[in-house]
């Protein structure tokens, strides 16, 4: 402020800026654009939250990870590891992402933030888990297999299983006593031998043909199984072991 | 200006000055210079930049009077505007960062009601509040300032700094505490 001003009252400053055109007020359209692009936000923010969530259920289903924890604790441990922990961290990004636009309302900020916050993790967290078997991810995961959609390819095709971490997907193709012969991806035949201690369904028995997911050791040639769990017909086929989000040096396994 | 016009509602001016007129926003100023100068004096604890600060409040709040939605209170809008314009200043100057998420707002607290015996213990209050207010935290000190001083309900400054209403009683609990503790220490009664 210059010494002329400081003698005047801020009333009249005011006055006299908004006279000569100085200051200027925004139109209706401005804010009604602004509020366009705000919910715009929101709404892109939840789709892709819900995406990506709704992307690791999805995934979980697709490479087995959801059936770990029939393993026992070996396979929780592996299950933790084995998430996409940077989608999850995504995820979990943009739902902080999403309080801070909503918070601006009033409806929001009177309420303590933790209740706002638990609503919005528990919208996208329900919505993921309802859409993780839409079409679109089935369809993403088809396209991914020829075609090479940024981003999206890498996504969907580096997903599966590490077989170092003792972990094997495929095809029954013999059963023999306690030794199941198990066809892998790319024509790789393991041999399986099912213990007292093996952890298998029940009333389950196994036939060859069927789509099984094994945990356990590898000794001597042999895997000594420490669980064996079926596959739905329709995922079985579809394993790829060595699935790491977003680390394309990893090698996809032979 | 005629004098019809000084004595509408805030909200029925704003909505003359959203049609186009930009006359009585000067009756706005008038009404709300004082109180936002107080408001500036305590919040920010000097008088340096106290004007422009005022200043700069009411031309964003003309510049974004369009955004002004009529239901609402004219009187919380403007201070949510000068509380925002305080906390960057502060933000500015590096003096008092007031965070996103504080532990305040973040969990629920059972409802504090706003006290009867306002009016009785405003006067005490105010003596004591001269000589504490500088020491207190901006999250606590704001609050008091508001409620006791511009006179405002815990669901307008609720709507001010954009808490929970429960916040804002728990923040002036905990700041009259705070004063206590703090005139307990200097051993002012």
């Amino acid at each position: 402020m210059n010494k002329q001003e400081e003698k005047k009252s801020i009333s009249e400053v005011i006055q006299a800026k908004l006279k000569e055109g100085k200051v200027e007020m925004h139109s209706k359209n401005y804010f009604i654009l602004k509020n366009i692009l705000i919910v715009s936000a929101v709404l892109f923010g939840l789709l892709l939250g819900t995406f990506l969530l709704s992307f690791v259920f999805f995934i979980a289903q697709a490479n087995g990870s959801v059936f770990l924890p029939n393993f026992g604790f070996r396979g929780w441990t592996h299950l933790f590891v084995s998430l996409p922990w940077l989608i999850i961290f995504g995820a979990v990004v943009i739902i902080f992402f999403l309080e801070f636009f909503v918070k601006k309302h009033t409806t929001v900020y009177r309420q303590p933030i933790l209740y706002s916050l638990f609503f919005i993790a528990a919208v996208v967290f329900l919505t993921s888990f309802f859409l993780r078997t839409n079409p679109v991810h089935l369809n993403f995961l088809d396209r991914s297999e020829d075609e090479d959609l940024p981003i999206i390819s890498r996504m969907y095709r580096h997903y599966g299983m590490d077989a170092d971490d003792k972990v094997y997907t495929g095809q029954i193709s013999a059963i023999i006593d306690d030794r199941i012969n198990l066809l892998l991806a790319q024509d790789r035949e393991l041999e399986i031998l099912v213990l007292k201690e093996t952890r298998l369904p029940k009333k389950f028995v196994f036939k060859t043909g069927d789509w099984v997911m094994v945990m356990g050791e590898e000794e001597a040639g042999q895997i000594r199984a420490w669980g064996i769990h079926p596959l739905d017909e329709q995922w079985g086929p579809r394993f790829k072991p060595n699935f790491r989000p977003f680390m394309p040096s990893m090698p996809m396994m032979k | 200006m005629d004098q019809k016009t000084k004595n509408l509602s805030d909200e029925l001016i704003v909505q003359l000055i959203q049609k186009g007129q930009q006359e009585p926003f000067s009756f706005l100023v008038e009404r709300y210079e004082k109180k936002l100068k107080s408001y500036a004096y305590r919040f920010l604890n000097n008088q340096q930049d106290i004007e422009d600060l005022v200043q700069e409040t009411f031309i964003k709040a003309f510049v974004n009077i369009q955004s002004f939605d009529l239901e609402r209170k004219f009187s919380s809008w403007l201070y949510r505007i000068a509380h925002n314009t305080f906390v960057n200043h502060l933000k500015k100057k590096k003096n008092d960062l007031v965070l996103f998420f504080d532990a305040d707002t973040l969990f629920p607290h059972p409802i504090a009601k706003e006290r009867p015996d306002k009016d009785a213990e405003l006067k005490e209050l105010q003596q004591m509040l001269d000589y504490g207010l500088d020491q207190l935290d901006a999250k606590y000190k704001e609050p008091v300032i508001l409620y006791y001083l511009q006179d405002l309900s815990y669901q307008d400054i609720s709507d001010v700094m954009q808490i929970p209403v429960s916040t804002v009683g728990v923040r002036i609990k905990r700041a009259k505490e705070n004063l206590a503790k703090i005139f307990k220490e200097k051993k002012y009664e």
